[in-house]
């Protein structure tokens, strides 16, 4: 049987506030829908503030156990272990803070009215946890498992970069600058990630407005 | 003022489902994205009524409390809270409850295809309220499903049989008239073999439903 306990599942800290991501869909193979869960200590992030502004996701939280409080655009609402919150609108911001020792929040999300496809920031957060010449091959493997994106390319370039592979790391950050020229300029700024290729021409040429 | 709606699960009213205990998630918070429900049972009952999803589409379940013993395929499983159970497509499944107020949450969808369900649990909702001597409002949750998906032939066939046993004879031959018009190759079985329209079945009109 495909069973596990959320606690079992693999936990990998996401950002600088105690957030632990807990994957389910990656887990299972899942394809159907989007579905994570999120485990933190008291007073650390359960849901790391977001919007689904970029994928136009529909999301539901569900608080399995402990208490969390929730902001909302700026509103705050109390949920306890049974709470459902439910946001139609990919364009609120949201976040979660843990109130209660065990919280864990279970996460389903998806485009209404399209297919689902898996989100690409799953790849680099799993990914940032392994050494950069793992990453890179991890990457490698699993990203035709993704919709082709511009932040998949950036997370490799990264990890190239830091992996000793300033070719391949350029390579990947002019095929993400071509997707989505904006905000790859945006994020390449102040990564230092990339600071081994920053001084190429390659480099300049792909960030440059 | 953001949008978003907050609702606990035990606020949720529960509707009775093929012998389970339904909390319509979906269907009160208007979910679009995925079939989101859960099934509450005391020790002993069912939580998850006995079935087979088809090709294609993924459940996962989540014991949000209490304790639960699955069986999926030929393997039985004892399942504390906090627990996640995935159940691939075509695989038989079910669960009943091993503590009083036990509460598991399920997750559905298809590869490859937008969610499109909604229309079983719609119907439980609606005949919760029949039998509750709550026609009127069971019968507005059904005209308003409607009117938010006026192509499907499972929601307008589903208002048939709700209206045999809400006693409307002839609201249901409309409904399955419609139902038969959206998608008579999908309808045929069922007009065939659904015994909740055996009181349609002598009826003059059943004929030209079902000619």
């Amino acid at each position: 049987m495909n069973i596990v306990h959320i606690d079992e599942l693999e936990l990998i800290p996401v950002g600088d506030r105690g957030l632990q991501w807990r994957p389910i869909r990656m887990r299972f193979g899942i394809r159907a829908f989007g579905t994570n869960a999120y485990t933190a200590d008291v007073g650390n992030e359960v849901v790391e503030e977001h919007t689904e502004g970029n994928v136009g996701h529909e999301e539901m939280y569900v608080v399995i156990s402990g208490r969390a409080t929730f902001t909302l655009d700026g509103e705050e609402v109390d949920a306890p272990a049974g709470t459902i919150v439910h946001l139609p609108d990919p364009s609120v911001r949201r976040a979660a803070v843990a109130e209660e020792p065990d919280t864990r929040v279970l996460a389903i999300g998806a485009k209404p009215g399209e297919a689902f496809q898996p989100s690409a920031w799953e790849l680099g957060f799993k990914a940032s946890k392994m050494e950069p010449k793992e990453a890179v091959s991890y990457v490698e493997e699993h990203m035709d498992e993704y919709p082709e994106s511009a932040a998949t390319y950036f997370n490799l370039a990264c990890f190239r970069a830091l992996a000793g592979d300033p070719e391949g790391a350029l390579d990947a950050i002019e095929r993400a600058a071509e997707m989505d020229p904006d905000e790859v300029r945006k994020w390449s700024e102040n990564d230092s990630d990339l600071d081994s290729i920053r001084e190429d021409p390659r480099f300049k040429e792909a960030t440059s407005a | 003022m953001a949008e978003y709606n907050v609702v606990h699960l035990d606020e949720i009213e529960r509707a009775s489902y093929l012998g389970s205990n339904l909390i319509p998630v979906r269907y009160t918070l208007g979910f679009r994205a995925a079939g989101t429900n859960a099934w509450a049972a005391d020790t002993g009952g069912q939580l998850i009524p006995p079935h087979t999803e088809d090709a294609g589409s993924e459940e996962m379940y989540v014991v949000v409390r209490g304790r639960a013993k699955f069986t999926v395929g030929e393997e039985k499983a004892d399942v504390p809270a906090g627990t996640v159970v995935y159940v691939p497509p075509e695989v038989f499944r079910t669960a009943e409850a091993e503590e009083d107020g036990t509460v598991v949450f399920a997750v559905g969808g298809k590869i490859g295809q937008p969610f499109d369900g909604g229309n079983w649990d719609t119907y439980a909702v609606a005949d919760e309220l029949r039998r509750g001597d709550r026609v009127e409002e069971g019968r507005e949750v059904l005209r308003q499903a409607r009117e938010d998906r006026p192509d499907s032939w499972a929601m307008a066939y589903n208002s048939g049989c709700w209206e045999v046993f809400a006693g409307n004879h002839d609201a249901a031959f409309e409904h399955l008239r419609r139902a038969r018009e959206l998608n008579a190759d999908a309808v045929r079985p069922y007009l065939d073999e659904d015994s909740d329209l055996d009181p349609l079945r002598d009826d003059p009109r059943w004929e030209e439903l079902t000619k």
